[in-house]
């Protein structure tokens, strides 16, 4: 290390850690922007990743259930049974809806699992078991707040908690509650009972007169089969089918691509202010300095041993900053109400223009000290 | 390598030095000045303010580029060498400066401020703080080697700047107005030591001054106007 540089630091010790501490709030700034952006990722793609379907059978002409509305036939599901290489197939129905739970008003995302073929076996319980029963059972995100074995009344019905989850949320952060697939038309088609006797009165009170609901018929295709079932599906002309990527697709580079430029923004934005208060920083140590400079100069110091001196003042300034913004990003982000992602790749980026913005605030104090002349001392 | 008692050092040739003035007139800083420094010879160079006795002194010492004349170091030209980097080095090696202020870096110790001349020109940290501490020692300020200069006196921070020059034993020191922030007893103690240096370590030694107290001091003086030499004598030396 150059001879100067720590020597300096330790010396204005309080003004080098002042200094890091304001980059590296900075810094947590730009993690935490880009963490969130990964953890709405995250949470959008959850449902997708994890269902293990292969096809989304969706309502025609419709990119559908995430990205837009889709509305497809209740029976549906039997007729992509039908279709050879199609193993396993389930309706898929969410819906985003606010109850009054322990006196609180909550959103939940209300997602259908299609018992007996799914009990719920990927969503990953932490707590309880799988839904056994067609009615009144239900899995719950720990997010929700309700417990193992509470009842909990959403619409007309109550609805036993009998699994627990951690971290399975929707696209916008709602907790999800796993209940069967009529259940979740009944909390949907929750009325109040004059709605109930206005419709009879008009002769539409039966089941048979809801509307589906049921939003997309998700597909477990054979091995090697999928393009082929998708194909033959596609064919029918009344739906469009999409594969788990083109799905993916969809939302990121439809639904989220505006987010995703913004935080985008939001980090070059902040990086550059890292940029700016980090050169000011050296910037303003060089120019204390100059006098000093000059003397090493005529004393016969190399431009080298003076430029180490600047650079390695700031990249240290920069390392602490960001050994200050990964604590604080450990601690700070996991109370978030929303979900963090720090991936290893962001912070390798994130890492790397902190040390152009190193490079670039000590060029600015770099350039200042190559402009004194040593016989500055001398004046 | 020290030179022998007398060789000369330092030679500067018809150096003149002009630059062009905040109106755009030509001010002779320096005009025609022939001047010989020989090893163990301690030098004043005494003048009014603006004569012209700091520019020599940065002729000398290779920070001014003489607008016409030569400047030799040992029979060698120095004033041609090619690039500020080339001056440096040579800087480094072979002339030492005392200045008015002791100018030594704030945040550094003693023993460090002296290390620093040694630890630019390649030596190991450890090693030139060792060599640093020898230098403090021979100039009886050893004890104050962990001090920082805000916590030295005047006197002390200039033994430290001088030992600083001497880090890498020049053949020429050069001192502009040594004592001039110093009280008459510790201005002559540094006199005194920068005549010790020229006697015993046999480097050729160029002060300016505006003191006459110590000139019982100096083997030979010059005097300076408008960036003459218009006087020249030699003095008994202790």
């Amino acid at each position: 290390m150059n001879y100067l540089a720590w020597r300096d630091l330790s010396a204005n010790m309080l003004r080098f850690v002042l200094a890091a501490a304001g980059v590296g709030f900075l810094l947590t700034g730009c993690m935490g922007i880009t963490g969130l952006y990964r953890g709405v990722l995250h949470d959008a793609l959850l449902t997708i990743e994890e269902i293990g379907a292969d096809l989304w059978v969706v309502q025609g002409g419709r990119a559908g259930p995430f990205a837009e509305a889709s509305t497809v036939s209740a029976s549906l599901d039997r007729r992509v049974e039908g279709v050879a290489g199609a193993q396993a197939v389930r309706r898929f129905v969410q819906n985003n809806l606010q109850f009054e739970i322990g006196g609180r008003r909550q959103r939940i995302a209300v997602t259908g699992l299609d018992f007996p073929k799914d009990q719920g076996a990927w969503v990953g319980l932490t707590a309880g078991r799988l839904i056994e029963e067609a009615r009144g059972e239900a899995i719950a995100d720990a997010s929700l707040g309700l417990a193992l074995g509470q009842e909990v009344r959403l619409g007309r019905d109550l609805y036993r908690v009998v699994g627990l989850t951690e971290g399975q949320v929707d696209m916008s952060g709602d907790g999800q509650l796993f209940v069967t697939v009529p259940d979740t038309m009944d909390i949907a088609d929750s009325r109040r009972p004059e709605a109930v006797l206005l419709d009879r009165a008009q002769g539409l009170g039966t089941t048979a007169d809801r509307p589906s609901r049921i939003a997309a018929v998700i597909v477990t295709t054979a091995p090697g089969m999928t393009d082929e079932v998708a194909t033959i599906i596609e064919a029918w002309g009344d739906v469009a089918v999409l594969s788990r990527s083109q799905q993916r697709d969809v939302l990121v580079d439809g639904r989220l691509w505006r987010l995703r430029l913004q935080i985008l923004f939001f980090a070059v934005l902040l990086l550059t202010v890292t940029g700016v208060v980090i050169a000011m920083t050296i910037y303003n140590s060089t120019i204390e300095k100059l006098h000093e400079i000059a003397m090493l100069k005529l004393i016969g110091a190399r431009d080298g041993f003076i430029l180490s001196m600047i650079l390695q003042q700031a990249v240290l300034i920069g390392l602490l900053a960001y050994g200050v913004a990964l604590a604080l990003s450990v601690l700070l982000f996991p109370q978030f109400p929303r979900r963090v992602v720090l991936l290893p790749e962001d912070l390798a980026l994130i890492f790397c223009g902190l040390m152009l913005a190193c490079a670039f605030g000590s060029w600015i104090g770099i350039a200042r000290a190559l402009r004194v002349r040593a016989k500055e001392v001398l004046a | 390598m020290m030179p022998g008692a007398g060789v000369p050092v330092l030679s500067l040739d018809a150096v003149s030095i002009r630059y062009r003035g905040g109106d755009g007139s030509l001010v002779n800083a320096l005009e025609d000045v022939t001047l010989r420094l020989v090893a163990g010879e301690m030098l004043g160079i005494f003048g009014p303010s603006g004569c012209g006795k700091t520019t020599l002194l940065m002729a000398a010492g290779l920070l001014e580029i003489p607008t016409e004349g030569t400047v030799r170091f040992s029979g060698t030209q120095a004033d041609t060498m090619a690039g500020e980097a080339a001056l440096r080095d040579f800087r480094r090696r072979h002339i030492g400066f005392v200045f008015q202020k002791p100018n030594l870096v704030p945040f550094l110790t003693a023993v460090e401020n002296v290390a620093l001349a040694m630890v630019i020109d390649g030596v190991p940290a450890g090693e030139a703080e060792q060599r640093a501490m020898g230098l403090l020692a021979a100039l009886d300020i050893a004890h104050r080697a962990g001090n920082r200069p805000a916590g030295l006196s005047g006197g002390e921070q200039q033994r430290v700047a001088v030992a600083r020059a001497l880090a890498n034993d020049p053949v020429l020191l050069l001192a502009d107005e040594p004592t001039a922030a110093l009280d008459s007893r510790r201005g002559r103690q540094v006199m005194e030591l920068l005549l010790g240096i020229a006697r015993r370590r046999l480097a050729a030694v160029a002060v300016v001054t505006h003191d006459p107290r110590s000139i019982d001091l100096f083997d030979r003086m010059i005097e300076m106007e408008d960036g003459r030499i218009v006087n020249e004598s030699r003095a008994a030396a202790a």
